[in-house]
C-alpha cells in the first residue's frame, strides 16, 4: 500500500543576480525548482498505552526501529548527574535472558547495530537491520527495553569506561567548556548538571538510583515505537503488538516538578588549562521551550548567526581574520527552557578577540536585521538540512522521536519546511529582542595568561577559575575547601 | 535474463559513451535481499576527464563530486601538508568565480559543500537542489581551469589551516599519536607525511607554489567528475561538454610518486611523552598492500571479524572481558600504493602497557594459528551487506562509493562488483591473508604515554644506573 505524500517545494531561491559577472563564462542560472515529498507517518496506539508510528519507505530493504521514552536527563537525581544516560547505556549490556555478549552477538550476526542511551528530554533504544530480518531484530530490540538485567557486573564495567571517557573529555577545552557552559548557564536547575555525568557522580551511582529511574519512566504509556523503512502500517501495528503488548507499567510516571528558577544572571567564567593546545570560546544563556510559537523564528535566528560556511560568525571570524577553523551557534529548545550558545575554537592568544566578535554579532542580530537574500538563504538551509536529514530511514525515524518525545502532532514533520519559509524578517527581530538582547554568559576553556589581560577589558568581572580547582557538580565551579 | 538476486551478478550497464560492460559471472544465492545494480554511465572528454553518473529521481537533488588524483603523498619536499592546504585555496575564487559562489550555489538554496583531503585524492563535494546542476558543473569547471589567489585571502586561509591544525591535533589529546602512527611506520614512502601537515611548513609556503600545484594537479586528465540523482542524461552531457570540455590539457606528464617502502628489515619501538593523555595508548603497525590487491576484500572481512561492534574479538576479549582496554580497533588502512594494519588502543585505568601489549598479541597469535570461524565469517558479510544498504540511502553515499571505486580502487565497476568478491571470501583466505602480512613480519610499536611515566620511567632507570 502506497502511503499518502505531501508536496512541498523547497528549493524556491534564486541565486543572487550579482552572480553574473560578464565574460567568457558566466554562470547559468538555475532550472525551475523541482518538488519534495516526504512519506506522511501513520500512527496507532497498543491497549497497554504503547504509541506506534510507522512511515513506509519501501526503495530499499532496510527498517529502522526506534523505542522513545519521553524522559532523559532532565530527570537524573540531584547529585547523580548521568543516571538517565548510565540506565540507558545499560539497556544493551545484557536481560534478563541474554548476557551483553550475547546481546551483541545477535544483532552484529545479523549485520544490525543496536544502540541505546539518554538525551536531556528523551532516552532512546534503536536498531537498523536489513528488512528480512526485522522479526529477529525487533525481538531483541524489545528484550533490551522491557527485560533489562541491570547486573551489578555490568554497571561496574560500564562505569569504568565512563570514568575513562570523562578522563579524556576533561582534558579537551571544547569538551570541558561545553560541561561548564550547562553549568554556567542552568546552575542547579535541570539542564546544570552534565548529561552524562562526572567523575564523582559516576562514582557515587548505585545500582537502585539505575534501577529506580528504569522502574519510574520506562513504561509503556510514556513510550512511543517507530518503525521506518520497508514495512506497512499493518506489519508495524503487528510487530508493535507482537514485541511490545506484553509490556507492562511498574509504576506511574511521576514526573518531578522541575527546580523553581530564579531570575538568570549572566556570569563569565574562564577555566584555566595550562596544557590547552587552543582555547573553546561559547556565550550563551537561557532561550526558549521547544513548544514556544516562537520556535522557528529563533531557527532562522540562530542559523543567520551561526549555521553555515557563511553565516555571520564564521564571515567574521574565519573568513575575515582567519580566527578559526569553524565558528557556531546553536538554539537548543527543550521541554523547558533550553539554551542559545555561540562558540568557537582558537588559538589561545585569540581568545579574547574572538569572545568579543561574538558578542558583537550577536548585538548586530538586533541592530542589522535579517532580511532580503540572507534571510532568504539561512532559510534555505534549514530547509535544505531538514530533507537532507530525512533521505535515510534512521534520520526519518530520528526525527519522528523528537516529535514524540515533546508530544507534538506527526504532521509537523512536513509543516517545518512552510513554516521555516514563512518567518519574515520582523519575527526574527521580535525574537532576537525577546530573547537575545540581554547580555549572554561568556565561558573560555584555555590558557588563560595568553588571553587573560585583553579579555578583562571587555568582561572586567569575569571569574578564573585554575582546571585543578575546577568542580563540575556545584553551581559556582569551585571546589569547596 | 535478469537473476533473480540481483545483488550478486550486478549485470552492468549501459553507457551511451562507451558501450554496454559485459555482465560479470553469475553469483551464488544471497542472502535474501536484493540490491539492484546501479546503472553506470562513463564518458571520457578529449581533454582527459572522466565522468560517471547514476541516474535516480528519488529526490529532488543531486550529488556532484570531483575527485583530483592528488593527495598529500604528493605534497612538495619541505611542505608538509600543502595538498591540503590548497583544498582550502579552491574555495577563493578566480576572475569568475566569486569567494562565495560555492555557498552561493549550494548552502544559500538549500544544499552542501565542503572538500577533504587524503593520502591519494582530494575531492570536492557538493549536494544541490537538482535545478542548481548546470550553476555547479559550471562553478566546478572553472576552478579546474585557474584560481586568483593573492596574498590576502592566501595568508587568511592558511590561518585557518592553522586553526584546523590546532583543534585536530593540539586540543585533542591523542591527536599527536594519531599523526606519529604514518611518521614512524613509513620510513621512504610519502605516507609517513601526515595530511594536516605542521605549523612550520604550512608557515613556509608561498604564493606561488599554489599556482604551480594548480597547473601541475588540476587538469582535466587527472580528475573524475561524478554526478548522482535527479539529473537529465542528455543534458549532463551537453553541460560537461560546455563547461569542462574547454579546458586545455596541458603536454606535460602529470608527475606520480615513485618511492617505495622497502619491507622492514627490523621491530622498531617508538616512545613519546604527552602532557595531555590522562591514559596511555599504543599501536601496533604491519605493512600491508594497495588496496588494489586481491587481497583487500579477505583484509576488510578480517577488519571487521577483529574490530566492528561490540562482538568483534578485540572488544570481546580486552575491552568487555579483560578490561584492559578502553578502547582498541583493528584497521586495514589500505591505500593506492600501500597501507598498513594498524592495531591501535586505549588503555584501561590501572593497567599496564606491558600486559596491555602481551593481552593484544595473544589475540593476534590466536586469529594467526586458528582463524576465524563460520558463524564470525557470515555476520561480517552480513555487516557489510547492511553497510551497503545504509550507503545507498543517499545520492551523497552513491557518488562516494562511485568515486572510490573509480578513483582508488581504479575500476568503477567495482561499486557493483565488491559486494560480491566480499561475499565470497572464505575463512581460509581470512586466515591466510593475515598470516601472510603479520607472521613472521616485523612491527612498528608506537607508545603515547602520559607524561608522569616518564618520571617514573627516569627515576627506575636511575635507580638501575646506581
Amino acid at each position: 500500500m502506497r502511503s499518502s505524500f505531501i508536496a512541498v517545494v523547497i528549493f524556491g531561491v534564486t541565486v543572487r543576480a550579482a552572480l553574473a559577472i560578464s565574460g567568457v563564462d558566466t554562470p547559468p542560472p538555475p532550472a525551475p525548482p523541482h518538488e519534495i515529498n516526504f512519506t506522511q507517518p501513520k500512527e496507532t496506539k497498543l491497549e497497554n498505552g504503547v504509541r506506534v508510528i510507522v512511515a513506509e519507505r519501501p526503495d530499499l530493504p532496510l527498517l529502522a526501529a526506534e523505542v522513545v521514552v519521553r524522559n532523559g536527563a532532565e530527570i537524573d537525581p540531584p547529585n547523580l548527574a548521568g543516571t538517565a544516560s548510565i540506565s540507558g547505556a545499560l539497556l544493551t549490556k545484557g536481560t534478563e535472558s541474554m548476557s551483553a555478549p550475547q546481546v551483541a552477538s545477535a544483532i552484529e550476526s545479523l549485520g544490525g547495530d543496536i544502540s541505546s542511551g539518554a538525551g536531556w528530554d528523551s532516552s532512546t533504544a534503536s536498531v537498523v537491520v536489513m528488512s528480512d530480518k526485522a522479526e529477529a531484530a525487533l525481538t531483541i530490540l524489545a528484550d533490551v527495553v522491557l527485560h533489562p538485567a541491570f547486573k551489578q557486573e555490568e554497571i561496574d564495567r560500564l562505569k569504568k569506561q565512563r570514568l575513562d571517557g570523562l578522563r579524556v573529555a576533561l582534558q579537551q577545552p571544547g569538551a570541558l567548556a561545553a560541561f561548564v557552559t550547562d553549568r554556567v548557564v542552568f546552575d542547579s536547575g535541570e539542564y546544570g548538571h552534565s548529561t552524562g555525568g562526572t567523575i564523582e557522580t559516576v562514582q557515587a551511582m548505585q545500582r537502585d538510583d539505575i534501577v529506580k529511574l528504569y522502574k519510574s519512566y520506562y513504561s509503556p504509556t510514556n513510550a512511543a515505537v517507530i518503525f521506518v523503512g520497508k514495512v506497512t502500517l499493518e506489519q508495524g501495528k503487528a510487530y508493535a503488538q507482537k514485541y511490545f503488548g506484553a509490556w507492562k507499567a511498574d509504576a506511574t510516571v511521576v514526573k518531578a516538578a522541575p527546580p523553581s528558577t530564579t531570575e538568570w544572571k549572566p556570569e563569565n567564567v574562564v577555566v584555566d588549562m595550562p596544557q590547552a593546545g587552543q582555547s573553546a570560546v561559547a556565550l550563551s544563556r537561557p532561550a526558549i521551550k521547544r513548544s514556544s510559537p516562537d520556535y522557528y523564528s529563533g531557527l532562522v535566528a540562530n542559523a543567520a548567526l551561526g549555521n553555515g560556511f557563511i553565516s555571520r560568525l564564521n564571515r567574521e571570524i574565519r573568513i575575515k581574520r582567519g580566527l578559526s577553523y569553524g565558528a557556531r551557534s546553536s538554539l537548543d529548545a527543550r521541554r523547558d527552557t533550553g539554551p542559545f550558545t555561540a562558540s568557537a575554537q582558537t588559538k589561545n592568544e585569540s581568545a579574547s578577540e574572538v569572545a568579543r566578535l561574538i558578542m558583537a554579532e550577536l548585538k548586530r542580530l538586533a541592530t542589522d536585521p535579517v532580511q532580503g537574500e540572507e534571510l532568504k538563504s539561512r532559510q534555505a538551509v534549514l530547509t535544505g538540512g531538514y530533507a537532507r536529514g530525512l533521505e535515510t530511514d534512521e534520520g526519518f525515524a530520528g526525527n519522528l522521536a523528537s516529535l514524540a518525545a515533546y508530544n507534538l502532532p506527526l504532521d509537523r514533520l512536513n509543516a517545518f519546511i512552510p513554516k521555516i519559509n514563512a518567518v519574515k524578517t520582523e519575527d526574527v527581530t521580535a525574537f532576537v529582542t525577546k530573547y537575545l538582547s540581554s547580555t549572554p554568559s561568556l565561558i573560555i576553556v584555555g590558557k588563560a595568561p595568553a588571553f587573560i589581560d585583553p579579555l578583562k577589558k571587555d568582561f572586567p568581572d569575569v571569574k578564573v577559575i585554575p582546571q585543578s580547582n575546577l568542580d563540575l557538580n556545584r553551581p559556582g565551579l569551585v571546589k569547596e575547601k | 535474463m535478469r537473476y533473480r538476486f540481483a545483488l550478486l551478478t550486478f549485470a552492468f550497464v549501459v553507457s551511451r559513451f562507451i558501450g554496454t560492460i559485459e555482465a560479470g559471472e553469475p553469483a551464488p544465492p544471497s542472502p535474501g535481499v536484493t540490491i539492484s545494480p546501479l546503472a553506470i554511465k562513463h564518458a571520457t572528454l578529449e581533454n582527459g576527464l572522466q565522468i560517471y553518473s547514476i541516474e535516480d529521481h528519488k529526490s529532488p537533488t543531486v550529488a556532484v563530486q570531483v575527485w583530483y588524483h592528488v593527495g598529500s603523498k604528493d605534497d612538495p619536499n619541505g611542505r608538509s601538508g600543502f595538498a591540503h592546504l590548497f583544498e582550502h585555496m579552491m574555495f577563493k575564487g578566480n576572475e569568475h568565480l566569486k569567494a562565495d559562489t560555492f555557498e552561493e550555489l549550494t548552502e544559500n538554496v538549500g544544499g552542501e559543500n565542503n572538500a577533504f583531503t587524503a593520502a591519494d585524492v582530494t575531492v570536492y563535494h557538493e549536494v544541490v537542489p537538482s535545478n542548481y546542476l548546470e550553476p555547479i558543473l559550471w562553478a566546478e569547471a572553472e576552478r579546474m581551469s585557474s584560481l586568483a589567489i593573492n596574498d590576502t585571502n592566501f595568508n587568511s586561509e592558511r590561518d585557518v589551516v592553522k586553526e584546523e591544525y590546532r583543534q585536530r591535533i593540539l586540543a585533542n589529546p591523542y591527536g599527536e599519536f594519531s599523526l606519529a602512527l604514518e611518521q614512524k611506520s613509513f620510513a621512504a614512502h610519502p605516507y609517513k607525511r601526515p595530511t594536516i601537515g605542521n605549523i612550520a611548513e604550512l608557515d613556509a609556503s608561498q604564493l606561488p607554489e599554489v599556482r604551480a600545484f594548480h597547473s601541475t594537479f588540476y587538469r582535466p586528465d587527472n580528475a573524475t567528475l561524478i554526478v548522482v540523482g535527479d539529473i537529465k542524461p542528455e543534458e549532463l552531457e551537453t553541460w560537461t561538454k560546455k563547461y569542462f570540455g574547454t579546458i586545455p590539457r596541458p603536454s606535460e606528464k602529470i608527475p606520480r610518486v615513485s618511492a617505495t617502502e622497502p619491507a622492514r628489515k627490523q621491530d622498531a619501538v617508538s616512545v613519546m611523552y604527552s602532557p595531555k593523555a590522562p591514559l596511555p595508548a599504543f599501536a601496533v603497525t604491519y605493512l600491508a598492500p594497495s588496496i588494489r590487491s586481491e587481497d583487500t576484500p579477505a583484509l576488510d572481512i578480517a577488519d571487521a571479524i577483529l574490530s566492528e561492534g561490540e562482538s568483534s574479538r578485540l572488544y570481546q576479549s580486552l575491552v568487555y572481558q579483560q578490561q584492559i582496554a578502553t578502547r582498541v580497533s583493528f584497521n586495514a588502512d589500505l591505500r593506492e600504493d600501500l597501507g598498513l594494519l594498524t592495531f591501535r588502543l586505549v588503555l584501561a585505568s590501572g593497567k599496564s602497557v606491558p600486559e596491555a601489549e602481551k593481552a593484544l598479541d595473544a589475540q593476534i597469535d590466536n586469529i594467526l594459528k586458528n582463524g576465524v570461524t563460520e558463524d564470525e565469517l557470515k555476520k561480517a558479510k552480513n555487516q557489510f551487506l547492511t553497510g551497503k544498504l545504509r550507503e545507498l540511502q543517499t545520492n551523497n553515499g552513491k557518488a562516494s562509493a562511485l568515486g572510490e571505486a573509480a578513483v582508488i580502487y581504479g575500476d568503477a565497476e567495482r561499486i557493483n562488483t565488491d559486494l560480491a568478491k566480499l561475499q565470497a571470501v572464505t575463512t581460509d583466505q581470512v586466515k591466510n591473508v593475515l598470516n601472510k602480512y603479520i607472521a613472521g613480519k616485523k612491527r612498528v610499536v608506537i607508545e603515547y604515554l602520559p607524561d608522569a611515566m616518564k618520571s617514573a620511567a627516569a627515576a627506575s632507570l636511575e635507580q638501575t644506573s646506581k
